[in-house]
């Protein structure tokens, strides 16, 4: 036990217990020589960054060995490119949505999904849809014009936009291919619209990738301040110990004590209405992360109490180590991998968050374009009924949260060195 | 590294996000497909009969000379005549018999009203069932549902008949009214009604500055309150000093408030009523003033209070369904003398304005219009042969659904610059024709009224003797360079500044210019989003929200908002209700303050209109001449010259244009159940004309009316006996709590008394842990105040502002009271300390009390204390989530230890899968499906809500309904569940004793069984703690979809509304159910696991 540094005073009975735990053996910074089996089935795996082992064993740091298991978790893997492709897909949203978030087609309202197909004849195409509107109920069905064909096609001209707002540019990633547009009346009105139309005739899908801006950013910019709550708070809890300590528990335990949904709504019904669109979504994504951080926090601060108890830690205290460097060069490293999966799973809560607020009309507002704020159009029951295809947005939603998921559940596995995988 | 392989590299990277792009797609198209409709097959044609047959059904004019009369005219002389009453509802044919009641004869009297129905005599029974948005939405049985008034209007608006009136005459020009009542008639307890009534109306209420103290405008002339005059008990003369062209059409309305009950009310009047009697009441209901407790007296869910309703409140319920029973004493009969309503009940769910379609469109309503919009029609009219009912079209008397109006009297802020310019602006007429110009009609109409309407401008219509085109077409023409060309001239004017980035226009000081375009649930957000970008896309910034209801009616009254949204009002009758082309009162919202300043006689010269929210317009004003015109023409008593007059005002607001409107209104869509019978085919749709009453409501009758023996037996309890609301010290001195204030405070008491026990038998463990709960559930309750405290502006603060701007004797008092009650002026801390209840402590008073007493403090919106407001709620809460809670774990543990043990199966793997996806879709969603699939909400069918006894369809309807909320909650849980047991249970099967007790040859099950599913179930119970608040928060929303009557949904509405105290005390609870949560596992873990007990005790 170390005696000579001041702040061993204040180590709370836990500390001084020094029992090390099973998770902290991961948290050690230390190598691992481990001895490479012959692969059994060899497969060219172009995605394995390591050089070939040149001898029968190699030395893998802490990271490399996450990250060979973490790819043995196929469902973690998958989930981790599809969220690559999700963020990509927001960040060129004016490149892949259709259409821009702000277009309007009467002639469109409640359109239906229009499926993609194929033809020797007409190549990528879609029916053509025609409104047709019931003379007594006055719903608004479309009909497939049997002799007009949509012509689909990659990297088509469309409306102009600017890419990531500079670079002026016509080219969508797919859509009506005008070029194989016969030129009529009615060519100028044809319309592609994959997962259908909405009550203003606006491209459900277009607005899912625009929404995705919103949506997926606040799970990140979320879990920005988890961090810093969570890392600071539950490090000071931890590395202080003693009273100090003691008060953050109780204030954690009650932060916990709140049921996190209605507190979410308080706090989303205290901002003033009359904010801009930028202030509100600063000030729902604060208001998610507030409950959030306390997961991290604990994680931190179990780690940091057990941690900072193992031989290496006190060796570098007593070789005269500041506590900066103990902190950051010893400690640290030691539960980085804990904290990414706490925060990797903590990010479809507050995506679902954002979703349940909007949708109750408590968070983000039309104009602006999230999952939550599509959504709201499902609470008219019509939709459901009638227009299922404006509950699509789902998909997005549900593949994301799932993503994160998996990715957060291969990533414990990953860290966790009794894993059997 | 060499360049090949970073190729490759990145040409992998590539790939695969190409490959998870696909995936995505792929994900997409699939259940794109699994959603699309078939557009391939054409549906079948109508027949062209069947179109032509609803065009005709759909065509809501109707020929003002034929009218549909209702109301018959007999001679009351003839003793032999065939209405002579001798008919009567079995239940009060009982009652009779059994002597509880006098016969009929002598409860309606001689003299009683005749009524003929359009289909003919009905038959006695049933419930009609009908849909409300909020539990103040009932409150419309005062006067749209019961139309108890002197006269009526006929459905077609004219002639206007006498109802409790016998008759009502007209003298002098209009000078002199003669009102005559009806011989016998009884309040609802039986107490004859006599001119008394009204003179106690008049002098007492209306006349007394101590309750009202204001006349009306609607019964002055020339701004000249009219005298009353007593004849005998039955005469009464009105006499006015100038003639009052509309007092009949105005009665109509306004004498739903006349007809007070004297003998009930004056023991709770402010100045006369009994002291002591008032002393007691005010201290069981907890009111501040004589004032609020004779209001409270007032209010429509008094079941104590005598009514002349066909329909009357007997027992007092604090949550949805409301139930009115049918009033013995009503004065009304058909042709052969039955006594009417034929209707035995009126029953009130209670649900979320949105999903009010919904249910009507699922047969859960016997005739509604109220909260039906045209905009619902295809799914009303889709659903109507499977549901069973037919939809009317009625003629709106409101010839617009949608008015934008400017607030030409714009409150400003002197610290906000922007107000003195948005003020500037709106009150600016080019501003005004400028966004007429620049809307989109044509579109918005296709959208939105499937081309049914004309794009017009509010005005009476064609329908009314006041129509004026000239109104209509004003500035309706889609141009939009001539809307920029008049807002260059109001930049060239100094009003505008320049245009910004956005190619919108700056305040003249170049700040950023945005209004605001509010909008109530009333009428909905509706076209606001074309409208919105139809003003952007000429430079005119706005941003379109929802406001609850009070809430915007309040910023109404204190001309706090910029542009709002309603409908217009019985425009038919344009000359009675000129609020749209003239400020008459505050329901102008254009112009409030001019409206007020018109209403309290300012143009008379009454210095009653010298208050703070009354604005007088400047005599050069349009609006001034307007009013002129107007009076001119009210004072008229030819129809001719009326119209006349009346065309100037119109004119005027033709120029001006007062307010913005989009087109004219479609027919009101009325949802009738086919087995109803009587209500007429077209009929005139309006507050002025009390639709509807005018379509003769007591008439109505079903064909095959079905009410269960219990139900009818509770409908005769109803009748013969009153529940009062809780507080009042009649019924109830020794029940003043609710049962939450109950259930708080005995449950501190026990948490108390457990602490002690407990650590008496030295459990320090527990001890601590009850210990640590004081100072956990104090930082709770100020985290919670410090959020309700949050918002800029709460209800209060907008309600004060109200009262301030209406600025009466009777306001301030008001205010007083309101600051009795929630203390506002006090600072913060002090407030924390009431809510609380620490001053109690002190005091010991009963005002005193908050929380800790189990006071749950009071609502702003409707000052009642939240304790009433909740009712038996926290129950059904608490039920819900243990019977999910329960059902999750029956389901979870099983299947968590099946995938635990054979992990890595194929069901393992599904298992899991399903798990992951019950995790991730939000619930509120999964609620809307189910719900849509099933096509029910709430707890139980309407006709099962209010039927007494738990017979087994009433039991198999609860079955229908609540599998709903329980799957909804129980998925989401069971699926986490699942994933804990799962990975708790392999965590123990790896341990050596396992392997240990297998080689020693144990079986397998009673191994797995014994121990470690025992061990694995440890953490399970610590998650209890957890759960609990989870499932009552993720059930808020889920409650709400639903219309549960739980905690969740109140919780929201009141954050809606802003009412902070409700909202607070409800998280209060709710975190409170958390705490004991985790305190009940903690307890349970003790039990289970005695290394915690060892632990707990030793170390620390």
């Amino acid at each position: 036990m170390s005696h000579d540094t001041p702040e061993t005073n204040a180590l709370g009975p836990e500390g001084a217990k020094g029992a090390v735990s099973a998770e902290s053996i991961v948290g050690a910074p230390r190598r691992v020589i481990i001895t490479e089996k012959p692969p059994q089935h060899h497969q060219p795996d172009q995605d394995d960054f390591e050089p070939p082992p040149t001898s029968s064993t190699a030395t893998l740091s802490q990271w490399q060995l996450i990250r060979r298991r973490f790819k043995r978790h196929r469902l973690a893997v998958v989930g981790a490119w599809m969220l690559l492709t999700l963020y990509l897909m927001a960040a060129m949203a004016e490149f892949i949505a259709p259409y821009g978030s702000g277009h309007r087609d009467l002639d469109y309202i409640y359109c239906p999904p229009q499926l993609p197909q194929f033809s020797f004849e007409h190549g990528l195409h879609t029916p053509a849809l025609r409104q047709q509107v019931d003379p007594i109920t006055f719903g608004k069905t479309y009909l497939a014009d049997d002799n007009a064909i949509v012509p689909l096609g990659f990297l088509v001209r469309g409306e102009s936009y600017r890419l990531f707002g500079l670079v002026p540019w016509d080219v969508h990633l797919f859509g009506v291919d005008h070029s194989r547009l016969e030129s009529g009346a009615e060519g100028s009105q044809a319309r592609f619209h994959f997962l259908g139309a909405d009550k203003f005739g606006r491209d459900i899908l277009s607005r899912a990738i625009y929404g995705a801006r919103i949506s997926l950013s606040v799970g990140l910019v979320g879990i920005m301040v988890v961090f810093l709550l969570g890392i600071s708070i539950g490090g000071f809890s931890g590395y202080v110990g003693g009273r100090p300590d003691n008060a953050v528990q109780r204030g954690i335990e009650i932060i916990n004590a709140f049921p996190h949904l209605p507190l979410w709504l308080a706090l989303g019904a205290s901002i003033p209405n009359d904010w801009s669109p930028l202030s509100t979504y600063v000030a729902i994504t604060v208001a998610l992360s507030l409950l959030s951080w306390t997961g991290l926090a604990r994680v931190v601060r179990g780690k940091m109490l057990t941690l900072r108890e193992e031989d290496y830690a006190v060796a570098a205290r007593l070789l005269g180590a500041s506590h900066r460097r103990v902190l950051f060069r010893h400690l640290l490293p030691g539960f980085a991998s804990h904290i990414i999966v706490v925060l990797t799973l903590s990010i479809p809560g507050m995506i679902l968050g954002e979703t349940s607020l909007s949708f109750l009309g408590l968070g983000l507002r039309p104009p602006i374009v999230s999952w939550g704020v599509m959504l709201q159009d499902c609470m008219d029951i019509k939709a459901v009924t009638h227009y299922p295809w404006l509950m699509l947005p789902v998909v997005f939603i549900v593949t994301t949260v799932l993503c994160f998921n998996f990715v957060g559940d291969g990533l414990r596995d990953a860290a966790d060195p009794y894993s059997s995988r | 590294m060499n360049r090949a392989g970073q190729i490759r590299r990145i040409v992998a990277t590539l790939a695969k996000v190409s490959l998870a792009a696909c995936l995505l797609f792929v994900l997409l198209w699939l259940f794109a497909w699994l959603v699309r409709p078939d557009v391939y097959t054409a549906p079948e044609p109508y027949s062209q009969e069947e179109i032509e047959a609803e065009r005709i059904a759909r065509d809501d004019s109707f020929d003002i000379n034929d009218p549909v009369i209702l109301h018959v005219d007999v001679d009351y002389d003839n003793p032999h005549a065939a209405w002579r009453p001798k008919g009567e509802s079995p239940i009060l044919r009982q009652l009779v018999d059994e002597g509880h009641l006098p016969p009929v004869a002598e409860r309606v009297g001689p003299e009683p009203v005749v009524m003929r129905g359009v289909d003919g005599i009905g038959k006695y029974g049933g419930t009609w069932l009908r849909l409300a948005n909020a539990p103040s939405d009932v409150h419309i049985v005062g006067n749209r549902l019961s139309g108890a008034t002197l006269v009526r209007a006929s459905p077609y608006g004219h002639p206007i008949v006498p109802h409790l009136a016998r008759s009502i005459e007209t003298r002098d020009e209009g000078r002199e009214y003669l009102i005559t009542l009806r011989r016998g008639m009884r309040f609802s307890d039986g107490h004859p009604l006599t001119v008394d009534d009204i003179m106690y109306w008049w002098n007492h209420e209306i006349n007394d500055p101590e309750v009202i103290g204001s006349v009306p405008g609607w019964i002055t002339s020339g701004g000249k309150a009219p005298t009353f005059e007593k004849l005998d008990d039955l005469r009464l003369i009105v006499r006015f000093e100038k003639p009052h062209g509309q007092f009949l059409e105005l009665l109509v309305l306004h004498s739903t408030n006349i007809l007070t009950p004297e003998h009930y009310l004056r023991q709770y009047h402010p100045r006369l009523g009994d002291e002591e009697l008032c002393r007691r009441e005010m201290a069981g209901y907890g009111l501040p003033s004589r004032l609020a407790l004779y209001n409270f007296m007032k209010a429509a869910n008094n079941p104590d209070h005598p009514r002349m309703w066909p329909w009357v409140y007997r027992r007092y319920q604090p949550s949805s369904p409301q139930v009115f029973v049918r009033n013995p004493y009503y004065p009304v009969v058909d042709e052969q003398g039955n006594q009417l309503p034929y209707i035995d009940r009126l029953q009130f769910t209670i649900q979320d304005g949105k999903l009010i379609t919904l249910a009507a469109a699922n047969g859960l309503v016997s005739m509604q219009l109220r909260h039906i919009r045209y905009a619902d029609i295809t799914e009303l009219m889709s659903r109507r042969q499977a549901n069973g009912y037919r939809v009317l079209h009625w003629y709106s008397s409101s010839r617009s659904t949608y008015v934008i109006n400017p607030n030409l009297n714009r409150r400003v802020d002197p610290d906000d610059p922007r107000t003195a310019h948005k003020a500037a602006l709106l009150s600016d007429k080019r501003f005004r024709q400028a966004l007429s110009l620049a809307i989109d009609r044509p579109t918005i109409i296709r959208a939105e009224y499937n081309n049914q309407v004309e794009a017009s401008q509010v005005q009476p219509g064609p329908q009314s003797p006041f129509h004026n085109p000239r109104l209509g077409q004003a500035f309706i023409d889609y141009d939009p360079p001539a809307a920029r060309r008049l807002l260059e001239q109001l930049r060239a004017d100094g009003l505008l500044g320049d245009i910004d980035s956005e190619g919108c226009y700056r305040f003249p000081d170049g700040s950023r210019m945005v209004f605001y375009l509010d909008c109530s649930p009333f009428t909905g957000m509706g076209m606001a989003e074309f409208i919105v970008a139809d003003w952007e896309a000429v430079g005119v910034r706005v941003i379109a929200r929802s406001r609850e209801r009070s809430l915007f009616y309040a910023d109404k009254d204190a001309m706090n908002f910029d542009f709002n949204v309603w409908s217009s009002e019985s425009d038919v009758a344009a000359l009675a209700y000129p609020r749209y082309y003239m400020p008459s009162g505050t329901e102008s919202f254009y112009a409030v303050g001019w409206g007020r300043w018109y209403d309290l006689g300012g143009f008379y010269g009454n210095p009653e209109a010298d208050r703070p929210g009354a604005i007088a317009p400047p005599r050069d004003h349009p609006m001034y001449k307007a009013m002129e015109a107007y009076d001119r023409a009210i004072s008229a008593a030819d129809p001719q010259e009326q119209q006349r007059h009346f065309t100037t005002v119109t004119d005027i607001a033709a120029e001006n244009l007062w307010t913005i409107s989009l087109a004219e209104a479609p027919p009101q869509p009325v949802v009738v159940s086919n087995d109803m019978r009587n209500v007429p085919k077209n009929a005139l749709v309006g507050w002025g004309h009390l639709t509807p009453a005018n379509a003769g409501l007591e008439t109505y009758y079903f064909e095959n009316p079905a009410d269960s023996p219990g139900a009818i037996a509770e409908t005769r309890d109803a009748i013969l006996i009153t529940t009062p609301r809780p507080g009042a010290t009649i019924a109830a001195t020794d029940e003043p709590r609710s049962f939450i204030g109950h259930f708080i405070r005995y449950t501190l008491m026990a948490v108390a008394l457990l602490t002690l026990v407990l650590m008496a038998v030295r459990h320090p463990y527990i001890g601590r842990r009850l210990l640590l709960m004081i100072p956990t559930l104090l930082i709770i309750s100020v985290v919670v105040f410090t959020i309700i405290q949050l918002p800029p502006g709460d209800f209060l603060t907008a309600r004060i502002m109200q009262l301030q701007e209406a600025g009466g004797e009777t306001q301030w008092q008001q205010i007083e009271d309101l600051r009795n009650l929630f203390h506002f002026d006090e600072p913060v801390a002090k407030r924390y300390a009431r809510w609380m209840g620490l001053y109690w402590f002190s005091t010991f008073d009963r005002s005193d009390e908050g929380l800790l007493q189990g006071n749950l403090g009071r609502s702003m919106e409707s000052t009642q204390p939240v304790g009433n407001i909740v009712g038996d709620r926290i129950l059904l809460t608490v039920l819900i989530s243990l019977g999910t809670i329960l059902l999750t774990w029956s389901i979870a543990i099983p299947i968590g230890i099946y995938s635990a043990v054979k992990q890595y199966s194929p069901a393992d793997y599904a298992l899991t899968f399903i798990g992951f996806i019950g995790m991730c879709v939000p619930a509120f969603l999964m609620a809307l499906v189910l719900m849509a699939m099933a096509g029910v909400s709430g707890l139980f069918s309407a006709e099962y809500a209010a039927q007494p006894e738990w017979d087994m369809p009433k039991v198999i309807d609860l079955l229908k309904h609540i599998w709903i909320p329980i799957v909804v909650l129980g998925v989401g849980g069971t699926a986490s569940m699942i994933r804990v047991m799962r990975a708790n249970l392999l965590d123990e099967l790896r341990k050596p004793y396992v392997v240990t007790a297998m080689a020693k040859g144990v079986r397998p099950m009673k191994l797995l069984l014994k121990y470690p599913v025992r061990l694995a179930l440890n953490p399970f119970v610590s998650g209890i703690g957890g759960l609990f608040p989870q499932l009552i928060s993720g059930g808020a929303i889920v409650a709400m979809v639903l219309a549960l009557p739980t905690v969740g949904p109140l919780m929201l509405a009141a954050l809606f509304s802003q009412d902070m105290y409700l909202a607070g005390s409800m998280l209060m609870v709710l975190s409170l159910l958390g705490v004991f949560g985790t305190l009940v596992s903690d307890l349970l873990l003790l039990k289970l696991d005695p290394r915690i007990r060892f632990q707990g005790g030793s170390s620390r």
